[in-house]
């Protein structure tokens, strides 16, 4: 300590306090407040639970509606293959009878 | 220890509370000057403590000791800046319901005063180094900031006490 204050107060609080403990009951508060925390921490994530799963079938939901897009897609595009051939064959057929 | 309340042992819990609370309780009543408001800014702490240990936020870098005196100090900086907040000129009324011995209560007032003008911040810096007699590394171990940080409060406090005492001779 370099400077000139008079630390003389702190040092006797620290003296006067060094033996100060918190009142009786103290620890039994503590843990009632510790107990209600715990009680309203396992209501909680009943909740967020629910709300997790909707969130995963969702999820879910979002991709099986992608590949069904997809196959859909395809299918449409074969679909229309299949009948430019047999536009074709017929055209070709008539020709040919003709 | 800290691993059992984080499986939910509050068991454990409670013995974590009989091993620290004196020393955390010191803290805080040299903190708030006020033995009752000390033992709610403890209560706060051991509550938020719980809630990190369950969580596992509580990392293991500085020991259990550290972290909750860490806990403890902020706790009592946000009620000194509540406390703040709400009074007006005067202080507001100590509530000596503690188990704390007259001839303290009367060095308590006389911290009190003294350092009312200072900052929650610097009153925290105040206490860990001139009345619990901590290294400045101790100091900012605790308070979750640098040595410099320490040391930069500590000269504005000090040059605040001076401008007190020499103000009121």
């Amino acid at each position: 300590m370099s400077d000139d204050l008079d630390l003389r107060p702190f040092e006797r609080l620290r003296d006067l306090t060094e033996n100060a403990a918190p009142s009786p009951g103290f620890d039994d508060a503590i843990m009632a407040a510790i107990e209600a925390e715990a009680a309203s921490a396992e209501v909680a994530p009943a909740s967020s639970g629910m709300l997790a799963g909707v969130e995963r079938l969702g999820r879910r939901f979002v991709v099986v509606a992608a590949v069904a897009a997809g196959v859909c897609l395809w299918l449409s595009l074969d679909a229309q293959t299949s009948l430019d051939e047999e536009v074709i064959g017929a055209i070709d057929t008539i020709e040919v009878v003709e | 220890m800290a691993a059992r309340v984080a499986e939910g042992d509050s068991a454990a819990f409670r013995q974590i509370v009989e091993h620290t609370k004196v020393p955390l309780y010191r803290l805080a009543l040299r903190m708030m000057s006020d033995p009752g408001y000390a033992e709610d800014a403890l209560q706060e702490s051991y509550v938020k403590a719980y809630r990190a240990l369950r969580a596992g936020s509580y990392d293991g870098k500085s020991s259990l000791s550290t972290w909750l005196h860490r806990i403890t100090a902020n706790a009592c900086i946000d009620l000194l800046r509540k406390r703040r907040e709400i009074s007006s000129d005067k202080a507001p009324e100590p509530r000596f319901d503690g188990a704390v011995q007259a001839d303290a209560r009367v060095a308590l007032r006389e911290v009190d005063a003294w350092l009312s003008e200072l900052s929650p911040a610097q009153r925290a810096v105040v206490v860990l180094k001139f009345v619990e007699g901590r290294s400045t590394p101790e100091v900012a171990e605790i308070l979750g900031c640098t040595a410099s940080a320490v040391e930069q409060r500590l000269v504005r406090a000090r040059a605040m006490l001076r401008a007190r005492r020499d103000g009121q001779e």
